[in-house]
């Protein structure tokens, strides 16, 4: 016998023992009042864990067999060129409604999405680089030959790097070290 | 204590809430990232670009080691690593005098589907490294990737072994003939066309595909078991607290970018060519033999998503002499999150990584043994 059917025995034994001998006798043994409802209820939770590792091995079953694998792979392909059709048709259709009733299209408002947040960053990296001028220009006034070192040492780096905008969870701040470095 | 028969509807609808909420913003382009919860440990932004984001979390006491880059995934959002005061991966290491660095993924958006593993370890995470080179003052960084990121820094020190001082995986999935997950059996059987649909009907593979294929890998668990967990222990202090959180970082799913989406399926999990050192990123094959720093290989012993046989052949792959494995029992998010981890893991990776790191005049001691085990 294979390690995994012998796990699916213990499971159905156990799930078996709790829910027809256990449980029933803990129930019968509380209602003579000889037992207490916390022997009921670790009964029932006996069987129900031992239920969910047998629902768990029959679902890993399901997709071990080669044919349920088949199926969901044919469904999300079906699914998906279903999707792109009724995608096509109603880009067809709205594409003249839609500016005869003075909207704008998706792909319109796409583009002006893609053209605002590329401006915007364009704007954040300008932002960026002037703080680091601004650093630089404040710092030449009283440059100790130490920090100057450093400095040169660093001219080398991205100018990517230096001209990021430092951020404190998520929000503007002034410590991002390019001037320093 | 009310009934677990009232109780039940009460949790199936904020599950369902939960699910709906995540499904919206998996939809929303751009991503909002704004839905994360406030973090528990304070942090900097220190570099932008591409589509990372590079936090930096200051260590409670004087540095000890060469900063620690986390390599998150790419899927979900990373706060499951700093979810609560105690539960937190960061605030555990910078106790340590670890100097914590965390990759932020910006999710893609559908122009960014072209991406890549090449754009993805070649671009973002090199200028992440980069960053935090110049940023500590340092030549070399040590990094740590769970799971995905895992993958990502494992090709990056593979591609760039100069930079990385030492290499900490984290449930790494490399492996992927030991075909213990049924699952994935499924994703063998996608053809090269469904991969083409799914890409050119969304452009990169959706959250909510992501997200399902989660939910399939334990629907028992999804559909009752989890709301079981919550009814029995809900007396347990803190507990129904950590469970909100918990779920709704599960739902946070995010899409991955069409073209690592397409690699991922067919080069690591169809034609496990990472394993075999055929996987082409880039310009460049990558050879594991390349990776010669110190490797540190944590495998969670009860793992369902990444199993233990997957990860562990990585120690076979990699050219370093100082490496060793742990297997910790625990499953794929409890490496992370249980209080067993923090209490024992954690303080050995951490200690793993202060005796290697060059920085502190400390004698390397290596592990006598290549497994540990608890």
């Amino acid at each position: 016998m294979t390690e995994k059917t012998q796990h699916r025995v213990a499971n159905l034994t156990s799930l078996w023992k709790a829910a027809f001998l256990e449980l029933p006798l803990a129930g019968a043994k509380w209602g003579w009042g000889v037992g207490e409802e916390q022997e009921v209820t670790e009964a029932a939770w006996k069987g129900y864990d031992a239920w969910v590792r047998l629902a768990n091995t029959q679902v890993d079953d399901l997709y071990r067999d080669p044919l349920v694998g088949e199926l969901a792979v044919r469904f999300l392909d079906t699914s998906l060129r279903w999707q792109r059709f009724g995608t096509a048709v109603a880009e067809a259709f709205f594409a003249g409604l839609w500016p005869t009733v003075g909207l704008p299209t998706a792909a319109a408002m796409q583009g002006l999405t893609e053209e605002s947040r590329s401006l915007t960053a364009r704007l954040k990296a300008q932002d960026a680089h002037m703080q680091v001028l601004h650093k630089e220009l404040s710092s030449l006034s009283a440059d100790p030959p130490v920090r100057r070192k450093r400095r040169a040492s660093g001219r080398g780096l991205n100018a990517s790097l230096k001209a990021s905008s430092a951020k404190m969870n998520g929000h503007q701040a002034s410590t991002f070290p390019t001037a320093s470095i | 204590m009310p009934s677990l028969f009232s109780r039940l509807p009460q949790y199936w609808t904020d599950g369902a809430i939960r699910y709906l909420e995540g499904l919206r913003n998996g939809l929303t382009e751009p991503f909002p990232l704004t839905q994360d919860p406030p973090p528990v440990t304070p942090y900097e932004v220190i570099y932008e670009a591409g589509k990372v984001r590079l936090r930096y979390y200051r260590a409670a006491r004087a540095s000890q080691s060469v900063p620690l880059l986390i390599v998150y995934p790419l899927i979900k959002r990373p706060y499951i690593l700093d979810l609560l005061p105690g539960k937190s991966v960061v605030q555990n290491l910078l106790s340590q005098g670890i100097e914590v660095y965390l990759t932020d993924w910006i999710p893609p958006a559908r122009a960014d589907s072209w991406r890549g593993f090449d754009a993805y370890v070649n671009g973002d995470l090199a200028n992440a490294v980069r960053a935090v080179q110049l940023h500590a003052g340092v030549e070399q960084v040590s990094l740590l990737g769970y799971c995905f990121g895992g993958l990502l820094a494992t090709l990056y020190t593979a591609l760039h072994p100069e930079t990385v001082e030492n290499l900490i995986a984290l449930t790494l999935p490399l492996d992927m003939s030991a075909g213990e997950i049924p699952l994935f059996g499924l994703l063998d059987k996608l053809r090269p066309e469904t991969l083409d649909l799914i890409t050119a009907t969304y452009g990169n593979c959706p959250a909510w595909l992501v997200k399902s294929s989660f939910t399939a890998m334990a629907p028992v668990h999804h559909a009752v078991d989890k709301y079981m967990g919550l009814y029995r222990n809900q007396d347990k202090e803190g507990y129904a607290e950590m469970f909100t959180l918990f779920e709704r970082w599960m739902n946070s799913d995010v899409p991955l970018a069409g073209q690592v989406f397409r690699e991922m399926t067919r080069d690591i999990f169809q034609q496990n060519l990472l394993r075999q050192n055929r996987l082409r990123v880039g310009k460049d094959v990558v050879d594991l033999q390349c990776i010669t720093c110190p490797v540190l290989n944590v495998v969670g012993e009860y793992d369902d998503v990444v199993h233990p046989q997957s990860s562990l052949p990585l120690l076979e792959c990699v050219g370093s002499t100082d490496k060793a494995n742990v297997l910790f029992p625990t499953g794929h998010i409890g490496v992370v999150v249980s209080a067993a981890t923090h209490k024992k893991l954690w303080p050995q990776v951490g200690q793993w990584l202060r005796e290697r790191s060059t920085r502190i005049p400390e004698r390397k001691t290596p592990w006598s043994s290549n497994t540990y085990t608890h």
